[in-house]
């Protein structure tokens, strides 16, 4: 029988606490280093360039302010990230509201329920690309609601059809943000609604409150969570979207997005370090905005008691 | 104060009879509890009263007014919920005024309002914390202090001590029926549990399958069950059976294998009759055996519960069990006399 040493045992000791710290990293590695070679790496390369270090370009100006400053100097420049804010603020707040009436009136019971709770998650499993052509078929000026219109009598030729896409208005951007965000926020809010029950809002009907006041005081502030989630995910979606509005929005001036990818494809290579300052630019500000978001969140949690 | 009375309320959830034909009384000012087995139909009828849910036959009347028509909102009716429910988000003041703020009363009347209540639910100073900083108890206090701060017609409380401990239930109904009294709000309170619905009731309602099958005094409930089923969810009992005999103005004899046994008058007692007749296992005596008013028995088995031993004791083929408070104790094997006063034999009514 083999008699186990002090000296032995310690050392058995010292490796099960070494294999016990090192199980979490280990495991932890393969998507850190995966997503920090391709995130923070990839984002350390933008920053670089944009302050002028690009040697594969031949360009070795660092430390640079100039692409930033070119950038503040391009006409319209303002008016793009007016833009740039309009098509990702108006969608988030339209989508927000519209997910939450759908996503209440999926709690009720109805007849056609369970076909709704099928049909409304379709546009989550196709394309953004796809629902641009939707968008173009049916509002272009020779598009199907033209044409219906047309056909109806209400318009004396489909080129009076409004404009829709093409447009700064955005109607045509925002429709494709919509139809594919709609689902995507109804589907969050609706498993937050579900996880919460209907005690607390009976609760409040028995206590005197209306259908409106249920919402208001007991329902919105219970779901904000699943709000403020939804919302955050939609909007920087929406602030770094470049297809949507690269092929329905209406030219000059463009959102932040289209014109670095417009910089970036220029046959002068010296402006993928402008696009490179735009990228920065555009990430600086929707950090920005979604931390004062969340720090504005985070104000009223705790107002409420919550930590 | 509001009278309730249900008059033939049913509820019907596709092909299932959640509720069927239900008939009840609730006077003003008195708690009646809805005693049943879970899935009986009794939370479906306090939900019903609550305007929850609507009934598919029957009406519900509020002092003689069908409220079948008034939304939940407006029946003036408090509910107390067995998950407390309280708003999560809300300190306990603001749960607390809650029903006074969504009826637009002015600040300065709901602050001395709540500052009131809570002090009936003894929170006075818990004001400004939340619900998850308090324990099981205070927060039912709280959905209690929520509820009557509305000074509803009608208070309905679906199982409100199911989710606490066995000591804090104690306190609790201690504190539910000294509250009821207090304010004479007309109640109806939802439970399982027999003992509860003894402690806290006026009257009790006895649902099986959807049926009100018998409604009465804890009292006569308990005594004078109207079935089986009832006797039997009410608690232990033991079932003895056996022919009815001189039957008259003085009681009846119930003549068994195990010897005679006296009864109480009853107007459904028939001389010839097969009969079923309960004892509650603390009615029975048990003497030494020279004492020769009881029948002859054996103790088979003999358990100490603290306060009370608990025999079970063979009379012949038949087993009673027996509940004794008495500092007597009578080992196993040994011989007793079983004496089982008259007016503790029940007899029902139905089989």
């Amino acid at each position: 029988m083999a008699i186990a040493s002090p000296t032995r045992n310690r050392g058995h000791a010292r490796w099960a606490t070494w294999r016990r710290r090192a199980y979490v990293p280990v495991m932890l590695a393969p998507v850190v280093l995966t997503l920090g070679v391709l995130f923070f790496g990839s984002l350390l390369v933008a920053l670089l360039q944009s302050f002028g270090h690009a040697p594969i370009y031949g360009i070795t100006e660092f430390p640079t302010l100039k692409h930033y400053r070119s950038l503040f100097a391009l006409p319209g420049f303002w008016a793009s990230v007016g833009l740039t804010f309009y098509y990702a603020i108006v969608p988030t707040i339209v989508g927000t509201i519209a997910s939450l009436y759908l996503a209440l009136t999926l709690r009720r019971r109805f007849r056609g329920r369970r076909f709704v709770q099928f049909v409304y998650k379709l546009p989550l499993m196709i394309p953004y690309l796809v629902g641009v052509a939707l968008t173009i078929v049916l509002f272009g000026n020779g598009g199907i609601a033209a044409r219906t219109l047309f056909a109806l009598g209400v318009i004396d030729s489909t080129g009076d059809f409004p404009r829709l896409i093409y447009s700064h208005a955005g109607w045509g951007v925002m429709f494709v943000y919509l139809w594919k965000q709609i689902p995507f926020t109804t589907l969050i809010l609706y498993s937050v609604l579900m996880g919460l029950g209907k005690e607390s809002e009976e609760a409040a009907v028995t206590l005197g409150a209306g259908r409106w006041q249920t919402f208001w005081h007991v329902t919105l502030p219970q779901i904000m969570p699943g709000v403020v989630s939804a919302t955050i995910i939609v909007f920087a979606f929406n602030f770094g979207s470049f297809e949507v509005p690269f092929i329905l929005g209406g030219g000059f001036p463009n959102t932040l997005p289209v014109e670095a990818w417009r910089a970036f494809d220029d046959a002068d290579y010296s402006k993928r370090l402008r696009a490179m300052a735009i990228v920065m630019f555009i990430g600086v500000l929707s950090s920005a905005v979604l931390i004062t978001y969340l720090a504005a969140y985070r104000r009223f949690e705790r107002l409420r008691g919550r930590q | 104060m509001t009278r309730l009375r249900l008059d033939g309320l049913g509820k019907r959830f596709g092909d299932v009879d959640a509720v069927k034909d239900l008939d009840l009384d609730v006077a003003e000012g008195s708690l009646v509890a809805l005693l049943g087995p879970s899935g009986c139909g009794k939370t479906t009828t306090l939900r019903m009263i609550a305007g929850l849910e609507s009934p598919t036959e029957g009406d519900i009347l509020f002092d003689e007014e069908s409220v079948l028509a008034t939304p939940p909102e407006k029946r003036g009716i408090g509910m107390v919920f067995q998950r407390y429910v309280l708003f999560p988000h809300m300190s306990v003041a603001k749960n607390v005024s809650f029903g006074l703020r969504m009826r637009g009363v002015d600040r300065a009347e709901i602050d001395r309002r709540v500052a009131e209540v809570l002090e009936v639910v003894q929170l006075t100073g818990f004001g400004q914390r939340f619900p998850s900083q308090l324990s099981g108890g205070q927060q039912q206090r709280v959905a209690i202090a929520r509820t009557v701060i509305t000074e509803p017609r009608l208070m309905l409380m679906d199982e409100p001590l199911s989710n606490l401990d066995a000591k804090l239930r104690e306190e609790m109904r201690a504190f539910i029926t000294r509250l009821q009294r207090q304010l004479g709000i007309t109640t109806v309170f939802v439970t399982h549990d027999q003992v509860e619905a003894i402690e806290l009731a006026d009257r009790i309602g006895v649902m099986f399958d959807g049926e009100l099958v018998q409604v009465g005094t804890p009292e006569e409930i308990f005594n004078r069950p109207r079935t089986l089923r009832v006797a039997d969810f009410m608690g232990t009992t033991n079932l003895i059976r056996g022919r009815l005999a001189d039957v008259g103005a003085a009681g009846a004899t119930l003549v068994t294998d195990v010897g005679a046994i006296r009864v109480a008058p009853a107007d459904h007692l028939r001389t010839g009759a097969e009969a079923t007749a309960t004892v509650r296992p603390e009615h029975i005596d048990l003497l030494p055996r020279d004492d020769a008013t009881g029948l002859p028995g054996r103790i088979v088995e003999s358990v100490y519960y603290g306060g009370t031993l608990a025999y079970r004791v063979a009379l012949g083929d038949l087993v009673l069990q027996v509940r004794d408070r008495s500092t007597r104790r009578f080992g196993d094997g040994e011989e007793v006399s079983v004496r089982i006063a008259p007016h503790h034999v029940w007899v029902f009514p139905e089989a």
